[in-house]
């Protein structure tokens, strides 16, 4: 794992929950319980990897809810409109910290991001090695991001300067 | 006036929200129309009147800059008003949307964003309602 990497992951992913969610980020939220929804998001192109993020099951509803403005809905959002939520939210996120640590100059094709099962984030995988894990303490829950790369990725230099 | 609208993006939430946040911005909305694809967007231009179009990049079937191509390919569809909604970092595709006459609103947006694009690409935007 790359601090650096890291500190990059922390910052886009906060800002994205915020912007996109309203959902800010706390010191401390122990009690919040721990993350226990998986999604994970696929790209290629300059160079390829994976995106996890898991969220504890409680921030599902209020992630959906801002998101797609169901303030004043009286049943809340469906468990498809929050499993979709969540997907964009992993989406955004990747989208948003590929450019930060590769430049603005790197092309990527993003995936469908896709609900992971059993929820748990894999430690390791065969094709990519991890380069960044954070855990994010949120008002509402906790989150977990994990991102791993292709080897190259070390040697490509992709830092933008 | 109103704009039939044209939002085409695999999320549903995404759809959802770009049609929340025109409404947010008091644009003036028609017909809207959904697609989850860029093979569904065309069938969607092709069969109805459509003022605007806002599109994804990263789509099965049919990704968002191929769409792009097609409908500029299309001598009836040259002057459709495209904007591209996308979290794209890359400057180098952004430029090659920008050369295809569309603009881009990079997410996670803000309302008063979509209004300026939407008036600077249409003319048409009301005051905001909220």
């Amino acid at each position: 794992m790359n601090s650096k990497y890291n500190e990059i992951l922390q910052r886009v992913a906060e800002s994205t929950f915020e912007s996109l969610a309203f959902i800010l980020p706390m010191p401390d939220n122990e009690g919040a319980g721990w993350p226990t929804v998986a999604v994970s998001v696929g790209f290629s192109g300059h160079f390829s990897g994976l995106l996890f993020l898991k969220v504890s099951d409680g921030i599902l509803p209020e992630l959906a809810t801002n998101m797609l403005g169901l303030e004043d809905e009286q049943s809340g959002p469906s468990h498809e409109q929050q499993n979709d939520a969540l997907k964009e939210l992993a989406n955004v996120i990747c989208g948003n910290f590929l450019p930060e640590i590769a430049g603005t100059e790197a092309e990527f094709a993003v995936n469908a991001p896709e609900i992971i099962d059993d929820g748990e984030i894999p430690e390791a995988t065969d094709r990519y090695r991890p380069v960044a894990r954070v855990q994010l303490n949120l008002d509402s829950g906790n989150a977990e991001l994990s991102f791993f790369a292709e080897e190259a990725i070390n040697t490509k230099g992709i830092i933008a300067a | 006036m109103s704009l039939n609208i044209l939002v085409v993006d695999d999320s549903a939430v995404v759809r959802t929200m770009i049609v929340k946040t025109l409404r947010m911005a008091g644009v003036p909305i028609g017909e809207v129309h959904q697609a989850a694809n860029g093979a569904e967007g065309l069938d969607a231009i092709d069969n109805n009147w459509i003022d605007l179009v806002f599109a994804d990049l990263n789509m099965p079937v049919m990704n968002g800059e191929e769409m792009i191509e097609k409908i500029r390919a299309n001598p009836d569809w040259q002057d459709l008003p495209i904007i591209v909604v996308s979290t794209e970092g890359s400057q180098t595709r952004i430029e090659r949307l920008q050369q295809r006459g569309a603009k881009f609103i990079h997410k996670p947006f803000a309302p008063e964003t979509v209004r300026e694009v939407v008036k600077e690409i249409t003319g048409i935007c009301h005051e905001q309602q909220v």
